[in-house]
């Protein structure tokens, strides 16, 4: 049972580590809109390829 | 895809959906099909979208595009790429590339956003586009040395919305800020209390089934470093909330909880280093979490409030082109708003914001003034007429004279009244403040009491006892209740063109039962039209209507604008000639070489010379005209005020809700009785004088009955004054001078009915937020102090009930609610 003297600061480590990447996403914005990008799924994809979107026009 | 996705039988607008004239709608062809376009602002913005490949937006779209106005397309976006004008808004990044926050207007769905990004992006030069389809704010960046700012923006005016340089000074920006503060206070709080908690049952377990000193140890020891971490960092803003309080000699609801988070640690602490007794880690930790979240919620819901009233409340722009003469010439520059001075004269050019309060100098525009008032269709202003800070210019340029500058234009009072209502104390709300604070003394008290009676009784239950009931006690609910759900209705109402002035506002409007309504310019539009016709010779009456719409059409009187109206200007077919005007009188001319004479009675009669046989004409001079040839009347044009068309329906909604319903007025009783019966009022003060009117205003008071009055807020602000709550149907630029608890700046009297039932819906809110914290502490802080709630039930306890009355609240911003 030792070993659990390794785990617990090795756990702590993880929650570190995970603070920081939290800290980071607020502030690069990913907590920024929360209502957009559920709706940015529904549009993307047909447009990037230009062939579709000539055809799309053309209809 | 086609375009016929979207239906375009009807006669709407393709793009913005509103009708299309039918004497000059624009017919434009689009793929294969030819569309139904109300103006060629909407069709360019149309073809633009469809010649970009974007007809997407068209099947995606949830709501309608906002009209385009073609004249925005033409403007002078240049000023945007001066060095001066950028720095407000526009960062350097490495190289070339800047960025720019913007706020977009006509995000409507999540389809706009998409169309924005989509176009900009596919823009030579722009780098990235990032819209927030939460607060319409995009985030553009670009190289400078490829394409322009100015291109840009001339871009998303093409497909029909409208940037504006945005002020990181805006609330908003400083609620974000806190809100990322909050952000970062929960995830702490959240990582390390999980530990904690993961901890703390292996602690509970071994306390169960035994387990070995040395690993109980080490576990409270990772406790209280974890601990310690989530009471610095996110428990901070209890603590210094706490000593705030204190400094300034209150009891805010930050005692009580850094009261007992304080017990709580130091007791555990205590417990550990000693290694005897109970630790409570887990209940702080879970404490702090739950109590950031809620009150997390709480600025969620104020910065939604915060962005509908941005949205609403349009930014002034940042410079203005100030005319200057020197000898002689007139010399235009740009100069910063804040070096605007009353007497100024300021050129708008067509699509510009206007960016003080003035009156027009010279030309004629359409002012969109749908930001202050709702209202969407743009009203024209000419020489000597006033324009407000904040309204756009739509069609033509005009100069304009400053009168009121920065704090003093009406944009601001309107800031400052809704403020006013959202922060002002009600003596309601001052009330329940006094009650949370002697609330909280008393909790203290309890806890006292609570401790020292357990220790008396010898029983170690007394430190949970009194953690419980330090921590169970939720003060937030009770003075949160009122101004939580006061501030969600006024911009709820705002949205929709109602001010609300005054905090009490809503409840007294929910208590009234006597709706008393002044007749001009509130059950009526306050403006003149055609009534009827009385022959007086054989000459057909439309005949007589030719001949008058002739003679008047470039007559500016009221009366005369009256019957071109009700001809119609495109289709007036005869031409008068040798037009002689007496102002004030009426006019003379000559129509196929016959002589006309149109005017008051009286005026026309004197120069017949006939003036003793139409008597019974000169009675009502004000809304009458005649209309003579030679020596012979031809008939007599009588009008009358319009009355507003929702009139109707809104005395009848207003019936349905059992209220009584009187016309309290200074005009005529043939006239007021006319009105009253065309809209189903029964009970009619007609003929009042203004001291008169407020009797009638202080009898009803007299009979217990609630009494509102309804008027235009300015000639009647004393009876206002009397009824115990006021609405007026107030014009923008008499919004000072209104001096009413609600302001209809959309001037649509059925905003009224929905006023009513937004203040019925308040009411039962705050009621029901009111019960709620009464009865959780009734209830819980008794079980506390026995001893039945442990520390960890008491915080989950306390967040649901403040969670309760927040979310209660926000129930009032939703799209649903009016």
């Amino acid at each position: 049972m030792e070993v659990i003297y390794l785990l617990i600061p090795v756990a702590l480590l993880l929650v570190v580590a995970i603070i920081a990447g939290f800290f980071w996403a607020i502030r690069s914005g990913q907590f920024d809109d929360l209502a957009g990008p559920a709706h940015s799924i529904l549009m993307d994809d047909e447009d990037t390829d230009p062939m579709i979107q000539n055809k799309n026009s053309q209809q | 895809m086609a375009l016929a996705a979207v239906t375009s039988l009807d006669l709407d607008c393709f793009h913005c959906g509103l009708p299309v004239p039918a004497t000059h709608a624009v017919r434009q062809a689009l793929s294969d099909q030819t569309l139904n376009f109300c103006c060629p602002g909407c069709a360019a913005v149309a073809s633009a979208i469809h010649g970009a490949g974007l007809d997407n937006y068209y099947s995606l779209r949830s709501e309608k595009g906002l009209k385009a106005n073609a004249e925005a397309l033409e403007e002078d976006f240049d000023i945007y790429d001066h060095p001066a004008v950028q720095q407000s808004f526009v960062r350097k990044l490495d190289g070339a590339t800047k960025e720019a926050a913007l706020v977009l207007q006509g995000i409507t769905c999540a389809a706009c956003v998409w169309l924005n990004e989509k176009h900009l992006s596919s823009l030579e030069g722009v780098e990235s586009v990032d819209v927030n389809y939460s607060n319409h704010q995009a985030l553009v960046r670009w190289d400078d040395t490829r394409i322009k700012l100015s291109d840009i923006l001339r871009e998303i005016t093409c497909i029909g919305y409208t940037a504006h340089p945005y002020d990181p000074n805006h609330r908003q920006a400083l609620l974000n800020h806190e809100r990322k503060q909050f952000l970062r206070r929960i995830g702490v709080a959240a990582a390390l209390g999980m530990q904690v908690m993961i901890l703390s049952v292996a602690l509970y377990a071994g306390d169960w089934w035994g387990m070995e000193s040395d690993f109980r140890d080490f576990f409270q020891r990772i406790c209280l470093l974890l601990t310690t971490g989530v009471l610095v960092y996110s428990g901070r803003t209890f603590f210094s909330g706490a000593w705030r309080d204190l400094r300034i000699g209150h009891l805010g609801m930050d005692v009580p909880i850094a009261l007992g988070l304080s017990i709580a640690f130091v007791a555990s602490t205590w417990a550990t280093l000693s290694g005897s007794g109970k630790i409570y880690f887990d209940s702080v930790v879970m404490f702090v979490l739950l109590v950031l979240a809620a009150r997390y919620v709480e600025l969620n819901n104020r910065m939604r409030a915060a962005s509908i009233i941005d949205r609403k409340i349009p930014l002034l722009p940042s410079s203005a082109t100030r005319i200057d003469h020197f000898s002689n010439t007139e010399h235009h520059s740009v100069i910063p708003c804040v070096e605007l001075h009353p007497g100024n004269r300021i050129l708008v050019k067509p699509g510009e914001v206007i960016a003080a309060d003035g009156i027009i100098m010279d030309g004629t525009a359409s002012i969109d003034e749908s930001i202050l008032t709702g209202e969407s269709l743009p009203v024209a202003r000419s020489l000597g007429e006033k324009v407000i800070a904040g309204s756009v210019n739509i069609d033509s340029p005009i100069k304009v004279e400053v009168t009121n500058v920065g704090q003093d234009t009406v944009l601001s009072d309107i800031e400052r009244l809704l403020q006013r209502a959202q922060n002002g104390k009600s003596k309601f709300t001052q009330l329940t403040d006094q009650i949370a604070g002697y609330f909280v003394a008393g909790v203290m008290s309890v806890a006292g009491f609570v401790a020292s009676y357990w220790l008396w009784q010898g029983s170690d239950i007394w430190l949970q006892a009194t953690i419980a009931v330090l921590i169970v006690s939720c003060p937030c609910a009770l003075s949160l209740a009122t101004p939580a759900a006061m501030s969600a209705a006024t911009s709820r109402a705002l949205k929709n063109g109602i001010l609300i002035t005054r905090e009490h506002a809503l409840e007294a409007l929910q208590a009234a039962t006597h709706f008393v309504f002044d007749k001009t310019g509130t059950l009526t539009k306050g403006s003149i039209v055609l009534d009827s016709i009385e022959l007086l010779a054989n000459t057909p009456d439309q005949r007589c209507l030719d001949i008058a719409a002739a003679l008047e059409r470039n007559s500016e009187h009221p009366l005369a604008k009256a019957i071109v109206t009700r001809v119609g200007m495109d289709s007036i077919s005869l031409v008068a000639t040798d037009i002689t005007n007496t102002p004030g009188e009426g006019m003379t001319g000559k129509i196929a070489g016959r002589a006309y004479i149109i005017g008051k009675p009286s005026f026309v009669l004197s120069v017949l010379d006939r003036t003793g046989d139409f008597n019974a004409y000169l009675q009502d001079e004000r809304t009458t005209v005649m209309l003579a040839v030679k020596s012979e009347p031809l008939c007599l044009f009588r009008f009358q005020d319009e009355v507003r068309p929702e009139t109707e329906q809104v005395v009848r909604m207003l019936k349905n809700k059992n209220k009584v319903i009187a016309m309290l007025t200074g005009d005529r009783q043939t006239i007021a009785d006319k009105v009253a019966n065309s809209i189903g009022i029964e009970t009619v003060y007609a003929d009042h004088t203004p001291v008169q009117k407020l009797e009638v205003i202080d009898e009803l008071n007299n009979q217990s009955a609630k009494t509102a009055m309804i008027g235009d807020g300015i000639n009647d602000a004393p009876v206002m004054g009397g009824a115990s709550v006021s609405i007026a149907m107030s014009d923008t630029a008499n919004i000072t001078s209104a001096n009413a608890d609600i302001l209809l700046i959309n001037k649509d009297l059925s905003s009224l009915v929905q006023a009513l039932e937004l203040a019925s819906k308040t009411n039962s809110v705050i009621r029901q937020n009111m019960v709620w914290a009464i009865a959780y502490n009734i209830i819980a802080i008794p079980l506390a102090a026995i001893g039945y709630v442990p520390p960890w039930a008491a915080a989950i306890g306390m967040s649901v009930s403040s969670a309760f009355v927040i979310l209660n609240s926000s129930r009032l911003l939703s799209e649903r609610s009016v």
